[in-house]
């Protein structure tokens, strides 16, 4: 191995990049109190952070993300629309909330109860993204 | 013939995105994401929802070509995906920590497709691992489902004619099946 040669660290196991994450999840919850859960995970399906009211996120939830942001990109893509910005899941109970971290193989998925306003889940979601990618980006 | 719908299953880094790759004669939709398991797979991008390729039969038939995610975190695709396939093509890499094992772990994964549909098992990467693995693969096949003869092939998932001659032989034995099962009932 040369000597300029990096060791690249995968997200989830980057304590730079966990740091980063757990506070931004946890500034999340302070502006939504209505957030059932939420979890940063890798791109290909691993959790890096996550932060739940009262263990209301399936331990799959990561995977099952991963798969369908990788799916709305795919569709996306197909169509010709370019990059996807968010994935909204509207249930009778609740919504779940997906979006890339800009520039980085980290996505965000939130898990909403009905009280919530959808508007304020993209919203609030997307500050979170733009100041975690924003962060992970000064932090290289 | 009807159309055809093939799951191609099998462990991280087998040949299954490869295969539908080398196979298909659309542009294959594909859900790729950068790889941090490194140590299951040594390369660069990992499937986490699933692959996507057809093949054009006569004027307006089709086989539709499946890929799954191989890491069995995603094994919510594997249901989901298994429901509609007819044919089950079943890779595993020779270099794969132990290539036995995993085929008895794929057959028990995919055991409902297996029972009803076409399956054939393919060894890919076959210059890469231990020589006997076929053979392995082939008495290990024929103990998990003694009453099917499995065909088990050695193929490069990157080859276009081995592939094909390896879906070939897939269809026949899903045509075979639908044919048992229907004098069955
Ligand atoms: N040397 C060699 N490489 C192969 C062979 N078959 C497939 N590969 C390679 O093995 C890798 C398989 O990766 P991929 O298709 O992503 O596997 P998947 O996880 O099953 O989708 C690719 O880099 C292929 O080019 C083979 O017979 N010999
Ligand atoms: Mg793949």
């Amino acid at each position: 191995m040369s000597e300029t040669e990096t060791e690249v660290v995968a997200a989830h196991r980057d304590p730079v990049v966990i740091d980063a994450s757990i506070r931004a999840l946890a500034g999340l919850r302070e502006l939504l109190p209505s957030l059932v859960g939420a979890l940063l995970l890798t791109d290909d399906g691993f959790e890096i952070a996550r932060a739940t009211q009262h263990g209301g996120t399936d331990e799959r939830l990561a995977s099952m993300a991963s798969s369908l942001q990788a799916l709305g990109e795919a569709i996306a893509r197909e169509l010709g629309l370019g990059d996807s910005e968010y994935a909204l899941i509207e249930a009778h109970h609740g919504r779940v909330l997906l979006r890339r971290i800009a520039n980085q193989p980290i996505i965000l998925a939130g898990v909403f109860d009905d009280d919530e306003t959808v508007g304020k889940a993209i919203s609030v979601s997307r500050k979170l993204a733009d100041e975690l990618s924003a962060e992970l980006a000064s932090a290289r | 013939m009807p159309e055809h719908v093939i799951l191609f299953a099998g462990p991280m880094g087998a040949g299954k995105t490869t295969a539908i790759r080398t196979l298909s004669e659309i542009d294959v939709v594909s859900t790729e994401a950068a790889n941090t398991d490194r140590l299951q797979a040594d390369k660069d991008t990992t499937t986490v929802a699933l692959d996507y390729g057809e093949i054009a039969v006569g004027l307006d038939d089709k086989i539709r070509l499946y890929g799954v995610p191989g890491q069995s975190r995603f094994d919510f695709m594997w249901t989901i995906l298994q429901q509609r396939a007819m044919g089950l093509m079943l890779l595993i890499h020779a270099d794969a920590p132990n290539p036995v094992v995993a085929v008895g772990d794929q057959l028990g994964a995919f055991l409902d497709l297996a029972n009803r549909g076409g399956l054939v098992i393919g060894i890919t990467r076959s210059e890469l691992g231990p020589r006997d693995v076929v053979d392995r693969v082939r008495t290990v096949a024929s103990a998990l489902l003694p009453e099917r003869s499995i065909p088990v092939f050695a193929v490069d998932a990157r080859d276009y004619e081995q592939m094909r001659t390896m879906l070939m032989a897939l269809i026949s034995d899903v045509e075979e099946r639908a044919e048992m099962m229907r004098a069955s009932r």
